[in-house]
């Protein structure tokens, strides 16, 4: 991990404020933000671990957890939410087990919540790995779940 | 000049409304200002109305500025900050302030009930000094219009020595900012945003495995319940609190001690302090109660009889000791030195010795060895650095060398980070740990066996590169010419070859060391594993000199009190103020002081003693701690007496021991590693019978029918240091008068001598009593850093 962090930091070294495209671009490259990948960017730019971990959650586009194998997205966008996103991200969050921003401990699936997919026709919406599943009611959620198990 | 609430007043350049408006004893209600931090305007409760200046500005972040027409305090000031305390009230446990039977609680609810979650100040360990309900009370908080949310977070204490509970963070930012600016660790930060903000750790990790230091830091920054010391938070308001000095490392804290049914309970940083400015560590923090504190201390005199120790009444004892000590040949007997012996007890001790026991075989178990002492003689003229705590914070450049800074003088990291701040270049030559690759810009890891070839590298370069201090050189310093053709045989390739860098690395730290300005170089106990300690202080001294900055040599010395205990005369060969033994003159001063004929010949040095005692030439042995190899043998001493505060290893062989009181129970003064002499208070009645050692001295001296020691106080005793040490002359860093001219060293590669010695002892010890032993949280943390023992080497 510090030599990948350490390749990845190069062309930014001595810029000021570029911890965010350095965290962008470990993303990018490793999927996730892990422990290893902040200790190793603490080392090379001599700051805090805690520091750098408390910039990127100020963010929300950084994930900390390997993302799994499906990636499923529940949208709370202003039309999902009125038509029931909250209920459906219930379910889901009842049938994997865990929580937005997390991945199930077999790394099959990651589960994100997001704002708005550009769709709101279509509310509500879960999009599985960039395939968007339209018109979702509760019951479908295990439905569309299960096929990719 | 500018207008506050209708007063004329001058001001700084540089200076906040906040500060104008304290410095005229104008209160402005505040909770994110904390001394030493920089302004954050976090909190919005310091608003204020500047003539000409749109909305409401918050006082700590506007800078003051000419013509200003300020207003700190009308109706609408006082209602807006009461809106904004109510919102920030709105998600804290409040119940105890809005109460309007608040008055009669607090006559029934002295203390503070101890519960799991705090739901009001009544339950509250903060509540006796809490800032957010003193400005709640300021501002006459009577209800909350918002509805009220209990965050509902988890109580972290699975960390050592304080608790947290966030439920009663008002998010203030005063803790991390002072792990960040003041402490350079960065152990904490603000995570996450909006609602969900809350101080933590990376991924939510224990303190312990963030890398905290446990200093404190926080706990005393924080304004609220929010942090608090595990150990004492259940106490209430102390029966009395005491301003002494931290006797447990050389950096000189000064500390509050809270005192509560005759037992020191805690003690907090003092803000006045000189040498720590309101900082301290984990151990002048959290550690000195359960030290001072523990069951098992020696509560009374023991005497041999029969085998086995026994306890009997003082007189007894100084009787029995008074007698024995006398049978003996001056050279026969010998005395070893606490490094955390006050200076009236180290000076009497040596009194004693020269005058009751005319021998001079008096030396101390410390880092201030004799050849450490003579080659600190050759740079500063004095056994003693040349440096200071300020000089550190004003360097430019600075090197740690030999010691693990962080853990051995934890509160030196504040002056250090404080100079790095201002862009100062600190390297470590040393071991490395992950976390000092954030507090030194360079860290060279090297063994002790590199120190020579290294520095002699470093020299070199900065002599052929040039770029140093010339007109220093040339105007105060001899012999640059024969230092420059001792370097002509170092040869930098083999240099790096040998201590495992690479050459551009030694090019880096004499560029920055020429290039930088004024130096400071903080030298600690690992040189003395060197073959020659005496020569690596010469070449750190070389590298001042060629920077222009004599008055940068700093010893991290490992006892509290190495320095004033060297000063004071408890070595084999000076008298007190490094009067050589063998110089008449001064001898005769002394005679006439003491009224005694002394000895002239310098007596046995510690590893003579030791060796001495193990071969039987040694018969009666002194001793004043238990910083003694595990490896010696003692068993064919005569007759062994020591001080002590708890039991020790060395009372199996102990024919006398006498009970000592600890820091925190005498008065008297300690010389930190700046030469800052500096007051001890007691805090507490000594434990049991035990006495402060000056006192114990006395006794004995009185048993023996000798003049000269009948003291009544440490004051007293004092008077008489400052009378006949032309070093001292009361409290504060005595001085040194740095010499006009100096000498540079030539470099020359010294075999070890034959006489050294090498042994062990804990890391963090009180008189050789380990902390670890007994501050259980204190052994975990010293688990987690790695902290081995510390094997130290004594040479003759
Ligand atoms: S932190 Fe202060 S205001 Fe809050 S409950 Fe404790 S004592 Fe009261
Ligand atoms: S105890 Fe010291 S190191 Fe630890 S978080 Fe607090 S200020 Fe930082
Ligand atoms: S823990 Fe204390 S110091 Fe830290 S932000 Fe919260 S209230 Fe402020
Ligand atoms: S740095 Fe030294 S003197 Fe200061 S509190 Fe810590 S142990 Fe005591
Ligand atoms: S709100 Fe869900 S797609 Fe727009
Ligand atoms: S004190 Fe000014 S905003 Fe907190």
């Amino acid at each position: 991990m510090k030599n990948t962090i350490k390749n990845i930091i190069k062309p930014y070294q001595d810029e000021k404020g570029s911890l965010i495209p350095i965290l962008q671009a470990v993303q990018e490259k490793t999927g996730f933000i892990s422990e290893d990948a902040v200790s190793a960017i603490a080392l090379e730019l001599k700051m805090s671990e805690h520091e750098i971990y408390g910039v990127a959650t100020f963010y929300t586009q950084f994930r900390y957890t390997k993302p799994g194998d499906h990636m499923v997205k529940v949208c709370l966008g202003t039309a999902c939410h009125v038509r029931g996103g909250e209920q459906l991200l219930d379910r889901t969050e009842t049938i994997l087990n865990i929580k937005p921003g997390q991945t199930t401990p077999d790394s099959a699936f990651s589960l994100e919540r997001v704002a708005c997919m550009g769709c709101c026709a279509l509310a509500p919406v879960i999009v599985v790995d960039n395939k968007i599943y339209p018109n979702v009611t509760v019951p479908k959620v295990e439905k569309i779940i299960s096929k990719k198990e | 000049m500018l207008t506050i609430d209708g007063k004329e007043v001058d001001f700084k350049e540089g200076a906040t409304v906040l500060e104008v408006a304290t410095d005229n004893g104008i209160y402005i209600p505040t909770l994110c200002t904390h001394s030493g931090l920089l302004p954050f305007g976090a909190c919005r409760l310091c608003l204020i109305k500047i003539e000409n200046m749109r909305g409401f500005p918050p006082a700590c972040t506007t800078p003051a500025a000419e013509e200003m027409k300020i207003i700190t305090n009308d109706p609408e000031l006082n209602s807006l900050r009461k809106n904004v305390l109510e919102l920030i009230l709105s998600e804290h446990p409040h119940s105890c302030i809005i109460c309007d039977k608040k008055e009669l609680c607090s006559y029934y609810h002295i203390s503070p009930t101890k519960s799991g979650h705090v739901t009001g100040c009544a339950f509250c360990p903060n509540k006796d000094r809490c800032e957010l309900k003193q400005v709640a009370e300021y501002l006459g908080i009577k209800e909350i219009r918002f509805p009220f949310t209990y965050k509902n977070l988890p109580l972290e204490r699975e960390d050592p020595f304080f608790d947290r509970d966030y439920n009663l963070c008002i998010l203030c930012g005063r803790c991390v900012r002072v792990c960040q600016e003041i402490r350079g660790i960065g152990a904490i930060s603000f995570t996450k945003r909006g609602h969900d903000t809350k101080i933590g750790t990376a991924f939510g990790k224990s303190h312990l495995d963030g890398g905290c230091q446990f200093c404190g830091a926080c706990v005393d920054a924080c304004p609220t319940g929010a942090l608090s010391a595990r150990g004492s938070k259940w106490h209430g308001v102390p029966d009395k609190e005491t301003t002494t000095t931290c006797a447990l490392c050389s950096v000189g804290c000064s500390l509050k001690l809270e005192t509560k049914w005759d037992r020191v309970m805690a003690a907090h940083p003092d803000t006045e302090g000189p040498a720590n400015q309101g900082q301290a560590c984990v151990r002048g923090r959290f550690s000195i109660p359960a030290l001072v504190n523990g069951a098992n201390r020696l509560k009374y005199p023991l005497i041999r009889r029969n085998g086995r120790l026994v306890p009997a009444t003082w007189d007894e004892a100084a009787e029995l000791a008074a007698v024995k000590l006398g049978k003996y040949l001056p050279g026969e007997t010998a005395f070893l030195t606490s490094p955390f012996l006050t200076n009236e007890a180290a000076y009497l001790l040596q009194k004693f010795a020269r005058v009751c026991l005319v021998t001079n075989n008096i030396d101390t178990a410390s880092f201030f060895s004799v050849p450490v002492i003579e080659s600190q003689m050759k740079c500063s003229g004095m056994g003693a650095g040349t440096g200071t705590i300020e000089n550190i914070a004003k360097s430019g450049w600075i090197i740690v060398i030999g010691d693990d800074l962080l853990a051995s003088h934890p509160v030196l990291t504040v002056n250090v980070n404080q100079a790095r701040k201002q862009g100062a270049t600190v390297s470590l030559i040393g071991s490395e740990r992950d976390i000092n690759s954030r507090m030194f810009d360079t860290c060279v890891s090297v063994e002790p066996s590199g120190y020579f070839p290294l520095l002699s590298g470093i020299l070199k370069t900065i002599v052929e590169k040039g770029g140093f201090d010339k007109n220093f050189v040339t105007g105060k310093c001899d012999d640059f010419d024969k230092l420059k053709s001792s370097l002509k045989k170092i040869d930098i390739k083999t240099v790096a070859g040998t201590c495992g860098i690479s050459q551009s690395l030694i090019k880096k730290l004499a560029t920055t060391i020429v290039s930088s300005g004024r130096g400071s170089i903080l030298y600690g106990p690992k040189i003395l594993e060197c073959d020659d300690p005496a020569q690596i202080i010469s070449l750190l001294f070389n590298i001042l000199l060629l920077a222009g900055s004599p008055a940068g040599l700093v010893p991290l010395s490992d006892g509290a009190n190495s320095q004033g205990v060297a000063d004071m005369g408890a070595l084999p060969n000076f008298l007190p103020g490094y009067q050589h033994v063998t110089d008449k003159d001064s001898l005769t001063v002394f005679e006439n002081a003491w009224s005694a004929k002394l000895p002239e010949k310098p007596g046995l040095s510690y590893p003579e003693i030791l060796n001495g005692a193990a071969e039987g030439s040694i018969k009666a042995l002194y001793v004043t701690g238990g910083e003694i190899p595990q490896e010696t043998s003692l068993e064919r001493l005569d007759f062994l007496v020591a001080h002590g505060i708890y039991p020790s290893p060395l009372f199996e062989t102990a024919d006398i021991v006498f009970p000592a009181a600890a820091f925190t129970e005498e008065d008297g003064t300690i010389t930190s590693l700046e030469r800052r002499v500096q007051p001890l208070q007691a805090g507490a009645k000594p434990v049991g019978m035990s006495m402060p050692d000056w006192k114990i001295i006395c006794k004995i001296a009185e048993k023996m029918n000798v003049k000269g020691f009948e003291f009544s106080s440490a004051s007293e005793v004092f008077d008489e240091i400052c009378k006949v040490n032309p070093l001292i002359s009361g409290h504060g860093i005595w001085d040194l008068k740095l010499k006009d001219k100096f000498t540079l060293t030539p470099v020359k590669k010294t075999a070890r001598s034959k006489k050294s010695m090498l042994y062990e002892k804990p890391f963090w010890h009180y008189r050789g009593v380990d902390l670890t032993e007994k501050v259980s949280d204190l052994k975990i943390l010293r688990k987690k850093m790695n902290i081995e023992h510390r094997t130290s080497n004594i040479e003759c």
